[in-house]
């Protein structure tokens, strides 16, 4: 599914960030990276979205077969890389039910099939609404505009679960949510699990894996993997640390 | 100094010399006095038309007053049209729609006589926009709303066909002018909704608006004022429009006023707000729209004479290709205007690289006790926000219409009729090549509607 190799990222004309990054996520896989602030996580997470903020010096990553860093933002999203952002991004203006209804008829008419009108857009839409217990009331309001952290992530899952996506990358979804939240949040990712879809989690914590098990954790540090182990290592860092890796790399 | 002294402009010709003192309105003696007075224009004037040139103005040729024909005028009451016959003079219980000549003929009950005595008033001030009108004066239009009436919603549009003017406009550089004056006065408790369009037909050139709108809102009483303006453009700065609107607040009044500019090759619009007594309100808000090299200037000044009066002002400016604009938000602040709240707002999205807007806030505040806040800003769409729509997979098109959209569906969403939605939305496309993303079917979703019934 997805294949980064030897992957240099710096911010545009400065700083590198990314040193050398090495992963590789087969169809239907969980995989999470943590790792302490700074150390590139979602810097990855805004180059696979195609962030022209960031400038890939060396490397490649290879998505489905073809070169991602080929494509422009719009172009990865419609051939099914979807970041759930970890700041979802206020629009004030831009109804939100509209939004939504634009995105998914972008992606079909991308895709050759026909557009949806609104009640075949509600329709889908509705069983969504559910999974993250969004009310329909939610259509009307801007973007994102207002929201609570939690209605605003519970929105970012509700266009992945429309949008269905071949790969998930999530960006610190769990973060400013409280238990209740996290919980409809890691239930609807887990929902969308399946044999086809692949999952980055970039997390800090270990609880919104305990709703999305992945199958591999790997801890990010300066910009590399340092480390990587199976679900159990999550429980590990969330007792240990970064430290003990950190300074068994120096 | 007599007429034929003054060597100005052909705009400071009176268009119908003298002719207007017939109606015992508009006097010769008024007339040499603005002559006098735009002839030795001064500092203050030339600060306050600092980015509109009068000089430019008062150079270009206008029609000779036996070539200039009448507007199509259209008034409809409540969403009845009101026939031009009876325009002259309409009654009801609730309003009166009067022309000004009539009313200063007539013998004037109480009421009329306060509105025919204020109007006069304000021709008197010494004010640029008020000379240019003694100067090209036709006869205006006065509506009275009875004290503690609700009168409804009154339209007031002003059309100018190509072929009204198909014989004249053969001759180069010379202006139709089209110069109208309208105003309001209302009774203590009164309500009034006013929407007063400005259109030219498409392709029509050579062609000066000229409008002058004042509004008297006596205690506690409400107008909802909207004002639409667009004219067609000429390739030379030939279609003009000069307006002014000036609104006096008594206490408890609310005056809440809207205004669409939507594109002239020169357009200055002033607004003249003052809040004379205490607890008076007035929320402004504006949108102007600029594409080729148009200049579009607002100017406004917002006086708080009393105390607890609020004000808010949110003009918003979409600048493409080579168009200039212009916001000149000025807030004064009295003495005696204690417990102030005035809020001040003018976003600009500059859509094109030499796009130019010019924000200039300037808050005169003369005690302590007041909240002032102003914001201007000027820039392009916001990143993060294309970037979050292109992420979902919009193209980098769809996603600058959607976030254009945005920006101007704030105003939209407040406009009171489907045609003034419908205008905006033409012209933004005209001007700015932009489809606006919601459109009129997409209003009708109601998506709880939709939900419920599924």
């Amino acid at each position: 599914m997805l294949e980064i190799k030897d992957l240099h990222v710096s911010v545009a004309g400065g700083t590198e960030i990314i040193k050398g990054l090495n992963l590789s996520i087969p169809a239907g896989e969980v995989h999470a990276i943590m790792g302490p602030n700074g150390s590139g996580k979602s810097t990855l997470s805004y180059v696979l979205a195609g962030h022209e903020g960031y400038e890939v010096t060396q490397g490649s990553i290879t998505y489905m077969g073809q070169d991602l860093l080929a494509m422009d933002a719009s172009e990865r999203a419609q051939s099914g890389v979807f970041l759930a952002f970890q700041y979802p991004v206020e629009i004030p203006g831009v109804q939100n039910g509209y939004f939504l209804r634009s995105i998914v008829n972008a992606q079909r008419v991308s895709q050759g099939e026909p557009e949806l009108n609104p009640v075949e857009f509600m329709k889908k839409v509705k069983e969504v609404l559910k999974l993250v217990k969004l009310e329909p009331n939610m259509l009307k309001r801007s973007v994102n505009e207002g929201f609570s952290g939690g209605e605003k992530k519970r929105n970012e899952v509700l266009q992945m679960a429309l949008l269905a996506p071949k790969l998930c990358v999530l960006d610190e979804t769990d973060s400013g949510l409280d238990i209740d939240a996290l919980r409809i949040v890691g239930h609807g990712v887990d929902a969308l699990k399946g044999p086809e879809r692949s999952f980055l989690v970039i997390t800090h914590y270990q609880r919104l894996l305990d709703h999305v098990v992945p199958d591999k954790v790997h801890v990010l540090q300066g910009g590399r993997i340092i480390h990587s182990g199976d679900k159990n290592l999550a429980l590990e860092l969330e007792e240990r640390g970064y430290e003990w890796l950190i300074e068994g790399q120096s | 100094m007599s007429l034929k002294d003054v060597n100005w402009g052909p705009l400071l010709t009176p268009s119908k010399p003298l002719s207007t003192n017939e109606n015992g309105f508009i006097s010769s003696e008024r007339q040499e006095l603005a002559l006098q007075r735009l002839s030795q224009f001064n500092m203050a004037r030339a600060e306050a038309w600092r980015y509109t040139s009068l000089k430019r103005i008062v150079q270009l040729k206008l029609m000779s007053d036996a070539q200039q024909t009448e507007p199509n005028w259209q008034l409809s009451f409540n969403e009845e049209a009101i026939k031009a016959s009876s325009a002259s003079m309409l009654l009801n219980s609730k309003l009166r729609i009067i022309s000004l000549s009539e009313l200063a003929k007539q013998n004037r009950d109480q009421l009329a006589e306060q509105a025919f005595v204020w109007i006069e008033q304000q021709f008197a001030q010494d004010e640029t926009m008020h000379d240019l009108h003694s100067l090209h004066y036709r006869d205006g239009l006065v509506v009275i709303v009875e004290a503690g009436q609700d009168a409804g919603e009154l339209c007031i549009n002003m059309k100018r066909e190509k072929s009204q003017v198909s014989a004249q406009s053969a001759i180069a550089n010379t202006l139709q002018i089209d110069s109208r004056n309208i105003w309001f006065y209302l009774a203590e408790d009164a309500a009034l909704k006013v929407i007063e369009s400005f259109e030219t037909e498409q392709g029509l050139q050579n062609h000066t608006q000229l409008s002058l709108t004042s509004m008297y809102l006596s205690k506690n009483s409400k107008l909802d004022y909207v004002r639409s303006q667009e004219q067609s453009r000429g390739n030379e700065q030939t279609s003009l429009h000069l307006g002014r609107v000036a609104a006096t607040v008594y206490a408890e009044a609310n005056l809440s006023l809207t205004s669409l500019n939507l594109g002239s090759d020169l357009c200055r619009l002033e607004l003249d707000i003052s809040l004379e007594e205490s607890q008076a309100r007035a929320d402004l808000s504006g949108l102007y729209l600029g594409s080729s090299d148009v200049l579009l200037d607002q100017h406004l000044t917002l006086k708080h004479k009393a105390p607890s009066c609020r004000s808010s002002q949110s003009f918003k400016g979409a600048l493409g290709a080579k168009s200039r604009g212009v916001f000149t938000g000025r807030v004064i602040v009295s003495q005696g205007a204690f417990d102030t709240v005035a809020e001040q707002n003018n976003p600009n999205l500059l859509l094109s690289e030499s796009a130019k807007a010019v924000t200039r806030p300037q808050l005169e505040i003369y005690n302590d006790d007041v909240e002032c806040s102003h914001g201007a800003t000027v820039g392009q769409l916001d990143e993060d926000a294309l970037f979050y729509l292109r992420a979902r997979g919009l193209d980098e098109a769809a996603a600058l219409r959607a976030l254009t959209s945005a920006f101007v569906g704030e105003i939209r969403e407040t406009l009171p009729k489907q045609n003034l939605k419908r205008a905006l939305d033409s012209s933004l496309k005209q001007s700015l090549g932009l489809e606006l993303e919601l459109n009129e079917a997409e209003e009708w979703i109601d998506w709880e509607l939709i939900s419920a019934n599924i």
